[in-house]
């Protein structure tokens, strides 16, 4: 009698997010989410010009030179981060949540899938899916460095931080996926969180103390705007690494609380 | 070609045990301290009116859900903790035949063939049956979503007898199924090897009788008979769906549970 062996873990989820990178990739979804980060990075890349221009404009007529690596390049990467907040949502919305008319999670559900598997292989996916997005999204910075404008340097630390904050992102939507009753729901408590984290930043330096040193060590801004200026800080990494594992913990045990329990 | 039985049982194992299983969704029981025992080889309908807890059993038994109190065993395993051993050994059709949408039926059929290990020769193989058996060809590469929901129920039965699994749990195999593609799906299941264990649930009780040698029926949160047709039905050639109904009314309205 023939055995079949087990597939490996790895082999599992990369199936797994192989057939959520088709699903994605082959909905409208990715053409909306597409359509809203470019339009929204570019639309922000094409304010940093104008504001450049005017800028460097004053500052000549002052007999001085723009720094243009900070007004252009890392402002412009900071406006990335935001757009990809808005736009992560739509990426992982519905990964967790249950259809009504029986959808992915059922279908993977009665495959030799564990809990686990299912979220590392979404969580890939999604992940990949906002790198995508976000490699496009810095191709103009690309064409601005070829011109001579910025600093590779910048363009590297600033993609790492989007990187992480993408993976963080991704790990964020799949929890509030697999919270929630509907990806309406997935989208808006995802929203919420990213926003929460993101506006955790401005109020931090008006809190004095201990409540003040949390706030801070959870918002997402100042670390962003770090990356932006060429700092690679191992701890912002870490901090974005932590949130990632947290994140999708905290999905594996509301997916097995769906199903009763589950120890 | 035959693909060899994975996974071998021993004669008369069992394959699927329930042993005082309680399941609620929240305050509401669907059913308490049921126990019931599906053997190697045997061929059961599952059968109760609407809410009676048909498609939570079958969750149960393959680890989308896990009781409140009792112990459910697969083949000695534990199916939510064991999920890949226990699924490996097992052909799903869950309620309203999940399939992800953006997919095709082909890419459905391959992705089960890897997560059970098969190989692209074995694929093949397997696609072409099932397609033939099926009737898939027509749609074999239509995204899912863009489906009726008979094709829909066909790709998804596709994926679940993909690999020749010896565990089959079918829940509305031929709902949506006209009556040639119904009778595509009883060639199928006449052609599983006499160990294979089957256990499908309908609403078409001569559609279940021609498939299974016994039956299981729930009803008001308890198992009301289990056991071979013969012992609840006066026995015919071809009883028709008038007096199953009949003898079914009776089990579900007023019988009493199992064993008393």
């Amino acid at each position: 009698m023939m055995m079949r062996p087990q597939i490996s873990n790895g082999r599992a989820i990369s199936l797994v997010a192989g057939a959520e990178l088709k699903s994605f990739w082959g909905g409208a979804s990715a053409g909306l989410a597409v359509a809203v980060f470019l339009g929204l990075s570019g639309f922000f890349f094409y304010n940093g010009v104008a504001d450049y221009v005017m800028g460097a404009l004053l500052a000549a007529s002052k007999g001085r030179a723009l720094d243009a690596s900070i007004s252009l390049f890392s402002q412009g990467l900071t406006y990335i981060s935001l757009v990809m907040m808005l736009v992560a949502p739509l990426v992982t919305m519905r990964s967790l949540t249950p259809a009504r008319r029986g959808g992915r999670l059922d279908f993977f559900q009665t495959m030799p899938l564990n809990g686990p598997q299912i979220i590392l292989g979404q969580y890939l996916s999604a992940f990949l899916s906002l790198a995508i997005l976000i490699i496009l999204a810095l191709v103009p910075f690309v064409v601005l460095l070829a011109a001579g404008v910025g600093s590779l340097a910048v363009l590297f630390t600033a993609a790492a931080g989007l990187l992480a904050l993408g993976s963080a992102l991704a790990a964020l939507g799949l929890m509030c996926s697999a919270a929630s009753s509907s990806p309406m729901g997935a989208a808006l408590g995802a929203l919420g969180l990213g926003g929460l984290m993101w506006v955790l930043g401005w109020a931090a330096p008006y809190l004095d103390g201990l409540f003040g040193d949390i706030w801070s060590g959870l918002a997402f801004m100042p670390r962003i705007s770090r990356f932006a200026l060429g700092m690679l800080d191992g701890n912002d990494l870490l901090f974005f690494a932590v949130l990632t594992v947290a994140a999708l913990l905290n999905a594996a045990v509301l997916l097995a609380a769906r199903t009763g329990g589950g120890d | 070609m035959t693909i060899p039985l994975r996974n071998p049982v021993p004669a008369d194992a069992i394959r699927a045990l329930f042993k005082n299983v309680t399941k609620r969704f929240g305050a509401r029981p669907v059913f308490e301290n049921l126990s019931l025992k599906l053997k190697r080889g045997g061929r059961y309908g599952l059968l109760g009116p609407n809410g009676a807890g048909k498609t939570t059993l079958m969750r149960l038994m393959y680890g989308a859900l896990c009781p409140d109190d009792g112990e459910v065993l697969v083949d000695g395993l534990v199916p939510w903790r064991e999920t890949w051993a226990v699924l490996a050994r097992l052909g799903v059709l869950a309620e309203n035949a999940p399939l992800v949408p953006e997919l095709t039926p082909q890419e459905h059929l391959k992705l089960a063939a890897s997560l059970r290990g098969l190989s692209s020769k074995d694929f093949s193989g397997e696609c072409e049956r099932l397609s033939s058996a099926l009737n898939l060809s027509a749609f074999l590469k239509c995204p899912a979503g863009a489906l009726s929901m008979g094709q829909r129920r066909r790709a998804a039965l596709a994926a679940a007898f993909m690999g020749q699994p010896d565990f089959l749990i079918l829940d509305e195999p031929t709902s949506g199924l006209d009556p040639d593609e119904a009778a595509h799906l009883r060639n199928l299941l006449s052609d599983l090897p006499s160990s294979a264990t089957l256990l499908i649930s309908s609403h078409i009780l001569s559609e279940v009788f021609d498939l299974t040698s016994e039956i299981i029926v729930l009803a008001g949160g308890r198992l009301k008979a289990q056991g071979p047709w013969v012992d609840f039905l006066d026995v015919r050639e071809n009883p028709g769906e008038s007096v199953l109904r009949a003898s079914y009314l009776k089990l579900t309205e007023s019988g009493p549970e199992a064993g008393q």
